[in-house]
């Protein structure tokens, strides 16, 4: 027997409390950092996983299926590496030594605890019929893994696509199926209900899912059940060639994903229940087999369909023994949804904590996270209850229905069913088991849902039920109740997530929870209003498309038509980026010279003393010698300041005002153009070598870098933009950490999208797969428009994808899908940008009018700023702190 | 021809006080409207704002916060509190917001911009500066 560290057993002194869970889930994962958001001190918890992965988001599954490097870690980072908290993967617990309160792991190590906790989940229940080996199951990254690679292997083998069945038409399988489709499979369902997702939809709302389902293309064969897996033997292994049906029918099929329910990992209560079985035997003369169950007093009280019976406490028979998540049998449940697992993770925490907290039940409420298909039910939701009514609304024709289940008096909201259009489900669903302020019918689609008052949540009802977010926390954040580390009140949706993790999960509270924030930030009397500034009452949003519609060219006109007063520094650079995205007029002309922020108004970045510093744009990075031998000369002859920029770029410091036409001068006769490292425009894409060189590359990154740099240089928009292409799989050139990334495939080129550095980092999303060059820029033009179109002033795409309503599903349906029919439109903008393109500095040099702005004074144009004053460092200058000047006369100061 | 003329608050020791002296800086005409420029004058950097009303108003073109001669290259503007209307003008480094017509900086109270006379004479600015 060895012992582990660092909990060495038969240390009964220990004054430190010894915690250890079994398993490595979304529950574990909960209640370890509930334990460690208590402040852990004296407690010790060690977390024993068989996976090989810290806890991952499983809710999240299918975004593994298709997306080849999502990252599902749930919850901060740091949570494991916090003092006090061990996670142990690939430990596997097998038995319990209960009299010593000790964990037997299947390498024989021993875990000491003073508390215990079973999270140990659950396994994919398998279907008990002939060829049942050969097929998958959907419940692990491993498995989801194993689906997406034989779906590549079958199809690259096959040369069409792949049949791949999905046996179970329920939450799981539906998403399994839609994920296979996305693969490019044919995708298959079989379902032995007469509807789809019997658990949570009547048959009204099972036949409007059904019309839906297949009007997206899936095949389903619903009412029979399957009797075996068919198998042909091919160069010596067992191929999958269909599925054969109760009534005779065959299904082709070349692989068979198996979705039909989940079974509780029980194992080690079952072990020490056979255990005490024998012995209890054994004292009676008996085998195990003879003694009836009723003479035998289990360890552990088991469910009849397995499970570890706890009590409202959610501890089990055993003292210190506790259990959580889908092995928890609680009423005679289990139940495979993660917001209750959440709930018992927090309930066992507050009990070892000294706390009283109770388990009042499962909360089944469901929403199927299918793009196209909107699918929720909740509480009651076949009007079990006595007296129940049923206010239905149902329209084929459109695919939907909706129902409401409300107590006998009509006013207690029971439960309801939404298909087809579920927008009512995130308003409602916390009103469970309350008096609803209106009749039930006025909050369904025949109303037209507009007639449904406001809803003022009690304090009490639950919003976020992943993680148990009351509405009352969620005021008491908005209005500053300190609860999150240094925060005063939260004024922002991301920020209020960050803080309560409501909508953190499943994400489909978002709507209301954006809807409660705004409520009450109005009664705390901010203002949240979307007015730019006391000079315009719009958003930049409706500002673009007022000045789009109304075809308005110039600062004047947009103020004469829609603000007020002379505008300010909020507004004008904000009016000069969206006259600049619609037209092509040089920044300075005009009136929109004094429109400028400090950067666009000298074509050039500001220091800190007032000189500029000047950044040519080295497209894709890629630069001759000679023309870097240009770079190093100007440099060199007006004593400028040298730094390799982190985008590839050049950046020379130190350049008067009066000085950078000049400069410019020198730089556009060698063929360099203006970088716009001072615009909210495409700054620069970044590229790694690519196949050219690289012995990795799979595309020439170099190439299609520099094809994007110059097709989306000088493009303004809301903020700055950036871009990267990797030539691999490696990444070299953090594409994700890119406004837009692309990353080579074999077959083409992945686009993420909203990924951003600064202040709040964000990694990039997939929007869509293996494309080609021209669907890849068609894809990165409708993408940036969008954007310029509806994003805030100066919100970067991350932050405008996280308030879009949809988030990353929004802009695929729109940018891939077309939804919104704004494909062409947003094309053609984009391709009248690439046409009117022209070098800002370049048409600076040509015209004295413009010229003029760069004069160093009104009444002395080449008078030199003598008060700057510089000192030499590491070979170069840089500028003297104020406070460290000399006063200096006329004739002071240094070049 | 249009003479607009901006004094200093007249005080009872006026003559006793050294005339603020008064330099002629550019034509009306060089100033672009909303547009600031900077004016080289012995000794001290003066940032000149034409408005688009058609007023000019003269600060320092020294940044209070920084130190940096920037002022000219400031956003310039107008803003509203209690009723009264006036023109502003925004540092080009920290965005820090100025009255125009006072001085007074609406973002940060510990500083406060100079501002000095100016007079419009037959199409030509003149900025007063005390020595």
């Amino acid at each position: 027997m060895t012992t582990n560290r660092p909990f060495p057993t038969g240390t009964g002194q220990d004054p430190v409390r010894r915690i250890v869970v079994v398993g490595g889930g979304p529950a574990a994962h909960r209640f370890t950092e509930a334990m460690a958001a208590r402040g852990p001190s004296g407690v010790r918890i060690t977390v024993l996983t068989e996976e090989a992965h810290v806890p991952y988001d499983r809710v999240a599954l299918t975004r593994a299926l298709t997306e080849t490097d999502v990252d599902l870690t749930l919850g901060r980072p740091g949570l494991w590496e916090q003092e006090g908290v061990t996670l142990a993967t690939g430990t596997r617990a097998v038995d319990l030594d209960l009299e010593a309160r000790e964990v037997i792991t299947a390498d024989g190590s021993r875990y000491a605890y003073d508390e215990l906790v079973l999270a140990t989940g659950s396994n994919a229940a398998t279907l008990p019929i002939p060829g049942n080996e050969h097929t998958h199951v959907y419940r692990t990254l491993e498995d989801v893994r194993a689906i997406r690679g034989r779906v590549a292997e079958l199809a690259a083998e096959l040369g069409r696509p792949v049949n791949a069945v999905t046996i179970g038409g329920g939450l799981l399988g539906l998403e399994a199926a839609a994920g296979l489709q996305s693969l490019g499979a044919t995708p298959i369902i079989i379902d032995g209900g007469k509807w789809l997702m019997g658990t949570q939809l009547d048959e009204g709302a099972g036949q409007a899912m059904g019309r839906l389902i297949a009007g997206q293309g899936l095949e389903v064969h619903g009412g029979v059940f399957p009797q075996a897996v068919l198998t042909e033997e091919q160069d010596g292994e067992a191929r999958v060639v269909g599925v054969e049906m109760a009534d005779g029918r065959i299904i082709d099929a070349d692989m068979v994903v198996v979705s039909i329910g989940v079974r509780p990992r029980d194992e080690i209560a079952r072990t020490l229940n056979g255990r005490a079985k024998e012995e209890a035997a054994a004292a009676a003369g008996m085998t195990a087999d003879e003694l009836g169950d009723e003479d035998f007093v289990p360890v552990f009280r088991m469910g009849s369909r397995g499970g570890v019976v706890i009590d409202e406490s959610c501890a089990t028979d055993v003292e210190h023994v506790w259990a959580v998540g889908e092995v928890a049998n609680f009423g005679g449940m289990c139940i495979g949804l993660v917001a209750p697992a959440n709930t018992m993770a927090e309930i066992v925490a507050d009990r070892i904590s000294g706390g009283t907290a109770t388990f009042g039940g499962f909360d089944t409420a469901t929403k199927l996270k299918l793009s196209g298909v909107d699918v929720a039910s909740f509480g009651d939701a076949f009007a079990t209850t006595g007296g129940a009514l049923e206010v239905v609304y149902a329209d084929p024709a459109r695919g939907v229905y909706q129902k409401l289940v409300v107590s006998g008096d009509a006013k207690t909201l029971l439960g309801g069913i939404f298909v087809g259009d579920a927008a009512p489900y995130s308003s409602l669903r916390p009103m469970l088991g309350r008096e609803l302020p209106a009749e039930p019918g006025a909050y369904l689609s025949a109303a037209g849902g507009a007639d449904a008052p406001e809803t003022e949540l009690p304090d009490d009802a639950v919003l976020c039920s992943c993680n148990n977010v009351a509405a009352g926390t969620i005021r008491d954040s908005v209005n500053g109740c300190g609860s999150c580390e240094g925060q005063g009140p939260v004024r922002d949706l991301g920020a209020l997530k960050g803080c309560t993790r409501a909508g953190t999960q499943c994400g489909s509270c978002v709507p209301m929870l954006k809807k409660l924030l705004e409520t009450e930030l109005v009664k705390s009397g901010v203002e949240v209003s979307r007015a730019m500034c006391e000079h315009i009452a719009m958003s930049r949003a409706e500002l673009f498309e007022a000045v789009r519609i109304a075809g308005l060219a110039s600062f004047g006109a947009v103020m004469e038509r829609f603000g007020s007063g002379a505008g300010c520094d909020i507004c004008k650079p904000a009016i000069a980026s969206i006259l600049a995205s619609q037209s092509s007029g040089h920044p300075l002309d005009g009136d929109l010279g004094a429109l400028q922020d400090t950067n666009d108004r000298a074509l050039a970045n500001m220091q800190k003393d007032g000189t500029y510093s000047v950044v040519p744009r080295i497209p894709g990075g890629e630069i001759t010698p000679e023309k870097l031998a240009v770079i190093a000369r100007v440099a060199s002859s007006y004593n400028l300041y040298t730094k390799i920029t982190g985008a590839l770029r050049i950046d020379l410091f130190g350049a008067r005002l009066e000085q950078l036409p000049e400069i410019w001068k020198e730089l556009v006769e060698a063929g360099f153009e203006s970088g716009h490292a001072y615009g909210k425009a495409l700054r620069n894409v970044k590229t790694c070598v690519g196949s050219t060189w690289c012995r990795f590359g799979v595309q020439d990154s170099v190439a299609m870098g520099i094809g994007m740099e110059l097709r989306y240089r000088g493009l303004r928009s809301p903020h700055k933009l950036k871009m990267g292409v990797s030539g691999c799989a490696r990444e070299c050139a953090e594409a994700r950490a890119k406004d837009v990334g692309v990353i080579a495939t074999a077959d083409g080129w992945n686009l993420y999208v909203g990924g951003n550095g600064g202040a709040t980092p964000a990694h990039a999303q997939l929007l869509a797969k293996d494309l080609d060059d021209a669907t890849l820029l068609r894809y990165i033009d409708r993408y940036l428009m969008y954007y310029i179109r509806t994003a805030d002033r100066l919100q970067r795409t991350a932050r405008w994808m996280e308030e879009l309503d949809g988030g990353v599903e929004h802009v695929r349906e729109v940018v891939v899908g077309d939804s919104l029919g704004l494909a062409a439109e947003l094309e053609a903008a984009m391709a009248q940008h690439v046409d009117a393109y022209e070098d800002e500095w370049a048409a600076t040099l040509a015209d004295p009018d413009r010229l003029r702005r760069f004069r160093s004074f009104v009444n002395a144009p080449n008078q030199r700023d003598t008060t700057l004053a510089y000192a030499d460092e590491r070979g170069q200058r840089r500028p003297v702190p104020l406070g460290d000047r000399i006063p200096v006369g006329p004739q002071g100061g240094q070049q | 021809m249009t003479i607009e003329i901006e004094e200093r608050p007249a005080t009872g020791l006026r003559s006793t006080i050294p005339e603020t002296p008064w330099h002629q800086v550019c034509a009306l005409e060089d100033l672009d409207s909303g547009w600031g420029e900077a004016v080289w004058l012995p000794g001290r950097q003066v940032a000149l704002f034409r408005l688009a009303e058609g007023t000019v108003h003269a600060s320092d073109q020294k940044c209070p916060v920084s130190g940096a001669q920037v002022m000219a290259r400031g956003i310039t503007g107008s803003s509203k509190r209690n009723g009264e209307i006036f023109p502003t003008v925004a540092s080009p480094l920290h965005k820090d917001v100025y009255r125009l017509d006072t001085g007074e900086c609406l973002t940060n109270p510990q500083v406060h911009l100079a501002i000095h006379p100016v007079r419009l004479v037959d199409g030509h600015v003149w900025v007063g500066v005390p020595a």
